[in-house]
């Protein structure tokens, strides 16, 4: 496009828009009436313009772009978008010496919050069924199995804790141990947390996602010690009394 | 009862004529807008100079010679009628001259009936969607939300000069597309 055909069209613009100076008007009049492909291009002009804004008014193009305000989220949506925003949070103002430490001991404290009404709840189902989770649990058990075995509680259930558990103190003896204690969880949780935080920002709201499944979880090895189950169980206890016999 | 006959009579025959008229103003909607657009700037009044413009053709219809083209009859309608708007208004016109002006009506014409108007309006809307971020942005504050120049300068901080080179190549653009597009369609 040449200057000339450039400030043509500018001038049809400029026509269109009413913002036309007298003297542009007189030469776009003139071009108009002398110069059949200004006249087309003019007429192409007026009709595009006219087009576009039908095409405006279907709104059909726009709404492709403009995002429509969408149904409100579900609370697990929302939910989600916040554990999203708090694990971003700490990466944004990690640069903040200052306030890093209120994050994490703020996020830390939520996890073991988080961790302690898991584990009380976990433990209130324990009483009511046997099963897989309540092993998780018995980590505390291990320091004294034999002294805590004896109750009668729930035989066939007790021993198979007692048999899982027992392998596996060894290795979290250490901290483990301790979370699970009933009282003294919040406080002695409360410093793991404390001690992790060095690590990174994001591990935080990591740990704070997945808590649950690592800290709570340290018998997830109990799966292997699993096989040394069935020598234990109740089948090898109805043995004795032959030997008796 | 039976006076009231010949009035019913003529009343079916007006609306029967005002149907037809509305009819030809549909055939010619396109045509009829984008002159209009060449008189009267202000969106609101151009929205309310185009319902007086049907309205004039209705009413002025039986005078209509049907052995004539209608598209200088009804422009000539829709002059009139834009110009009585924006005096009406207080609004000075600025307007190419009458000779001028026809001939680009005569041009609108030649750009096609209602059908090839329908066609080229899918085309542009397809172009529409391949401009950029940015041009598709411009489009919008212009075509959809009628901002003028100076508003949209504003808005994005541009001078005004600058928005109508960006405007003029979208036009540009936007043309080039759609006559692509007619001429696949056309085979």
């Amino acid at each position: 496009m040449t200057r000339k055909e450039e400030q043509l069209r500018k001038a049809m613009l400029h026509y269109l828009e009413g913002s036309i100076h007298p003297e542009e008007l007189e030469v776009l009049n003139r071009v108009v009436e002398t110069d059949p492909d200004a006249r087309r291009e003019m007429a192409e002009l007026m009709l595009q313009d006219a087009l576009l804004t039908k095409v405006g008014q279907e709104t059909e193009f726009f709404e492709l772009d403009d995002p429509r305000p969408m149904p409100p989220p579900s609370v697990s949506c929302r939910t989600s978008r916040i554990m999203k925003i708090t694990r971003r949070a700490p990466i944004v103002e990690a640069p903040a010496p200052s306030k890093r430490p209120s994050w994490k001991v703020a996020i830390a404290a939520a996890a073991v919050l988080f961790a302690v009404s898991l584990a009380t709840a976990v433990s209130v189902l324990q009483s009511g069924s046997p099963e897989g989770p309540v092993t998780t649990v018995q980590p505390i058990v291990p320091s004294a199995p034999a002294a805590a075995a004896p109750p009668e509680e729930m035989p066939a259930e007790v021993p198979a804790k007692a048999v899982v558990s027992a392998p596996e103190a060894p290795k979290p003896a250490p901290a483990k141990p301790k979370a699970p204690v009933a009282k003294p969880k919040t406080s002695t949780a409360r410093q793991e947390p404390a001690e992790s935080r060095p690590s990174t920002s994001t591990n935080v709201p990591d740990g704070f996602l997945t808590l649950p499944s690592s800290s709570k979880l340290p018998p997830p090895s109990p799966s292997k010690p699993a096989p040394k189950l069935p020598p234990k169980t109740p089948p090898k206890t109805p043995p004795p009394p032959p030997d008796k016999k | 009862m039976d006076t009231d006959a010949p009035a019913l009579d003529q009343q079916r025959a007006t609306v029967a004529s005002h149907e037809e008229a509305f009819r030809e103003v549909l055939a010619h909607w396109a045509m009829l807008n984008a002159y209009l657009r060449g008189i009267v700037r202000n969106p609101q009044l151009f929205e309310d100079t185009l319902s007086d413009v049907a309205l004039a053709i209705a009413r002025s219809w039986p005078t209509f010679d049907r052995a004539r083209p209608f598209g200088p009859w009804a422009r000539a309608i829709a002059r009139r009628v834009a110009l009585e708007n924006l005096s009406r208004h207080g609004i000075k016109p600025i307007l190419l001259g009458k000779t001028a002006l026809e001939a680009l009506g005569e041009e609108l014409d030649a750009l096609g009936d209602a059908m090839a108007v329908e066609t080229r309006v899918g085309a542009l809307r397809q172009c529409t969607e391949q401009l950029s971020e940015g041009s598709r942005q411009l489009v919008r504050l212009r075509y959809f939300e009628n901002r003028s120049y100076k508003e949209i300068a504003e808005s994005v901080h541009w001078t005004v000069d600058a928005l109508y080179v960006a405007f003029n190549r979208i036009h540009k653009a936007l043309s080039d597309c759609v006559h692509r597009r007619l001429e696949v369609l056309k085979g």
